[in-house]
Formats: structure tokens, sequence, C-alpha cells
């Protein structure tokens, strides 16, 4: 599964869930519209990562959805430098998402089955870190669903 | 005068070889004038102050066609582009690549006949110095916002017609709702004499603070009511004064301790007064540039941007402004290598 097939399943995942059907949902890919930089302040310190996707909605109860693309290319988890990047990238996403005023909270992740527990793990390990509680954690793993990946 | 709008083959249309956009390449780059060789050199020439060419064929395409005829003169059989050789290039550049489709086969065109030159200059001058009056960054919004309220059209198929990135339209949006949710009301109930009505102009204040760091200083450290409705109070209460200079200080007054503390407190305390605030290292001047880690050099530089005035950099001397210019390159060149993500 390539990082673009992985990226694109998730604006499927978003565009098809009935949670996220509005008339004034924005969604952006990087692979497409080239994202704009996120930043968080982390422990103080200004820190920056550009989401896969991001998406949101302008009225009414809102939600904020950052997305993230872990291919197996992507995600070696024996590479320190590797390791220290994606780390980074659930800092900015989840501090960015701690501080937003909207109700409904989002992270995203589509990757690789083989990669799903370690994925999981270190973000769970961070929302706790952080103290970001109401950050929902969705997991895209179902590589058999055509409706996400063809 | 002599006009008629007629959909012309777009094969016996010639660009125009005097168009100002393109003349200095073609001399610079001592290419042959040809009707080939200008509408590629105009595919690459720069867009001016209008939208790039790439928004302009995606807004072409989304709206299927062009939607002011460009203006032709005759020229024996063929007709001469006065004015919109750069729709010209896109839509010969799409009939090259699609020649199947009929769509990019012709061009709605005004054709001027009996047209002297005098009159083709007042054309081209009429055209690319005045223009259309654009709409205000409120009137935008507005329009857009009540054309999706409405269902009219999607996101998505605004960001087509328009062309753009979306978070472009995204920021505007946002603005004009920020707006009116937290700028509008502080007016409400008010007399001219009290203030009068929120002020459209200041909706680029708005827009400029959905930008990364400034929206995220705002989110991170405003933390006892909506950081938007806060910084509505700042601009009435005239602690923002400029969309510029001003709103690009927030992130720098935010996080530090003590600038934050005293803009937050005292209501009469501009941003660029609480900015003069953040102490320096009193060890600065002991240690060596050369000495000083990344870290303390990046803090001190921001500070001295922040406290410059746009206008101030625009008539920074030449070495300073290269300097600059080639920090921003070099840096860019670095963070490249470093972090693809």
């Amino acid at each position: 599964m390539t990082h673009s097939q992985l990226e694109e399943a998730i604006v499927k995942f978003i565009i098809n869930n009935p949670l996220f059907k509005c008339s004034d949902l924005y969604i952006s890919s990087d692979d497409k519209n080239g994202n704009p930089e996120l930043i968080a302040y982390v422990n103080n310190k200004q820190k920056q990562c550009r989401p896969d996707v991001i998406a949101h909605n302008f009225w009414g109860d809102k939600f904020q959805i950052y997305g993230e693309a872990k291919s197996s290319n992507d995600f070696q988890s024996n590479n320190p430098e590797a390791k220290a990047r994606h780390s980074k990238q659930v800092d900015v996403m989840l501090n960015a998402l701690k501080v937003k005023r909207v109700k409904y909270k989002y992270l995203i992740y589509a990757c690789d089955i083989d990669f799903r527990n370690d994925i999981e793990l270190l973000i769970n390990q961070k929302k706790l870190l952080f103290d970001a509680k109401d950050v929902n954690i969705i997991i895209i793993d179902q590589l058999n669903n055509s409706e996400l990946f063809q | 005068m002599n006009r008629e709008l007629k959909e012309l083959d777009i094969n016996i249309i010639d660009p125009d070889p005097d168009n100002p956009r393109i003349v200095e390449s073609l001399k610079t780059f001592n290419i042959e004038p040809n009707r080939e060789n200008i509408l590629n050199v105009l595919r690459n020439a720069p867009g001016g102050d209008g939208p790039g060419i790439t928004e302009l064929e995606k807004s072409i395409i989304a709206t299927h066609g062009i939607l002011d005829p460009i203006i032709v003169c005759p020229e024996g059989d063929r007709y001469l582009c006065i004015e919109g050789n750069t729709r010209l290039s896109i839509y010969n550049k799409n009939l090259e690549r699609y020649p199947d489709i009929s769509f990019w086969q012709t061009i709605p065109a005004l054709i001027y006949k009996d047209i002297d030159d005098p009159m083709l200059e007042m054309i081209r001058l009429g055209a690319h110095f005045v223009g259309k009056k654009e709409w205000s960054l409120y009137a935008k919004g507005a329009y857009i916002s009540n054309m999706i309220k409405n269902n009219a059209k999607t996101f998505p198929e605004i960001v087509e017609v328009i062309g753009g990135t979306p978070s472009k339209l995204e920021g505007l949006l946002t603005a004009y709702d920020d707006f009116n949710q937290y700028f509008a009301p502080l007016f409400a109930g008010t007399n001219e004499a009290e203030g009068g009505r929120a002020n459209e102009k200041e909706m680029s204040k708005f827009v400029n603070a959905n930008t990364g760091s400034i929206s995220a200083a705002l989110e991170t450290y405003i933390t006892d009511e909506h950081p938007k409705a806060k910084f509505a109070k700042w601009i009435k209460q005239g602690k923002i004064e400029s969309a510029a200079d001003d709103v690009r200080k927030i992130p720098t007054v935010l996080s530090n301790d003590i600038s934050r503390e005293a803009f937050l407190s005292d209501k009469n305390l501009k941003i660029k007064d609480a900015l003069k605030l953040i102490p320096r290292d009193i060890n600065v001047g002991d240690i060596k540039l050369s000495e000083a880690d990344i870290s303390r050099l990046a803090d001190e530089l921001k500070l001295k941007i922040g406290e410059t005035t746009i206008e101030e950099l625009k008539n920074l001397d030449s070495e300073n402004l290269d300097s600059l210019l080639m920090l921003n390159l070099d840096l860019n060149q670095f963070l490249d290598h470093i972090d693809t993500d």
C-alpha cells in the first residue's frame, strides 16, 4: 500500500462517513492541494508538521480532523530518525487538536496492518502525556475494504 | 464603434507580439516572435497581480469556458488578439493536448472592426490598468458563505471556480465567520459617537489571524474565553492597529510570560509596546555572535524583525535586504533536507 493510497483512503473515509457529511465540509489532502504547515506549541516550544489530510466544518457543531498516512516505507520503526519524526508529528497534531475550540476532534491514521499496534501504542502514550483526552483516535487498517482502497 | 461577439476558431487567432507581458522575454532570449513561440512564452510569463495561469486554467475548466470574451481585431483573414492573450494560450495548450475535445476549439471573442492604433492602446490600458473592481474581503466572504449555506455550491466546487488552494478560501471563510461572530456584536446597539458599526476593513486582521503560528498562539495562550473573541476585543480597543505589522507580533508577545501578562492585563497596552517588554538576555552583549547558539540567534532575529515595520523592511538598504533574502533561501534549502514531512 503506497502513501498516496493510504492518504486517499483517509479522504474517502471522511467523505463517506455520516459523522462528517455536511455541505460546509472543508477537506484538503497534501498530495492534491499541498497542505499548509500546522503549528502547535509543544511544551511551550513552537513545532510544526504538514498533515496529509486536514478537514473541518465551518458552522454548527464543529469538528476538526488531522489525518496522517503511514506506509511501510514511511514507518521504519527501527530507524531512529524516522521514529523521531513520527513522534514529532503526533506531538504537533495532538497539541494542535487539544487547544482547538471545537466540539469534536479526530486524529486519523491510515497504515499497513503490520504497524497498527506500534502506531496505536505511540498515539495513546502521547495522548496521556499531553492530557489530550478529548481527541478521538481512528486507525484505518481495513485494507480489504473496497470502499476505501481500490 | 463596430463590434461583434462571436465564437472564433482559435487557430485563426494570433497572439499579440507587442503584449507587454512577454516583449522583454522575447527580446532577452532572442526568441522569434511567431505564433507558437509567443503562446509558449505566455504560458510561462508571470501573472502580474492577477491569479496564476494554473488557477486561471482550473477556473476556465470549472466554468466551462471563459466568462469574459477576449478582444480581437481582424488582420486579413485572421484575427489579432488585443486582450486575453493568456486565455488564448490556455485554450491553445489544451487543444494541443486534447484535439478531439470541441470545448477548446473555439473561444468567445469580441471583434473590434475598423479599430485605429490610439483606440487599440486605450483598450489595452483599460483592460490591464483599470480592470474590474475586486470585491472587498468582507464581500467575498459574505457571498461565498451564503452560497454554501444556501446549498447553491459546495466548498470544493467554489475552489474549482476561483482557483488557488482550498486553504486560501478556508482562511477567508473562517475570517468572515469570526468577524460576524465575535467582532460585529461588539458594536451592536452603539451609535456613531460610541464607536459606530464594525468596520469591514478590519476583516484583513481576522484573515491574518488564521495563519499557522498566529492562530496556534491565540489558541494556546488565550484560555479564559474564545481566542477570536479576545482578538476581536483587542481590535476594538485599538491594541492591534495594523493587519500586517501588529498581527504578526502576536506569537512573539504571547509566548513570552512577561509580555503576555502585561498585554493581557492592560487594556491600553498596544501589541507593539508589549513587544518591547520582552527582556533581552543581559549576557547577550558578552557573547560573541559566533559563539551564540542557533536558538538564541533565531530568537534575537525574530525580535528584531518583530520590532521592524513592513515599511521599514521595504526600505532596508540592499545589503541588509540581500542578507535577509539569502538567509531565507539558505534556511529553506537546509530545512528541505532535514524534514520532508
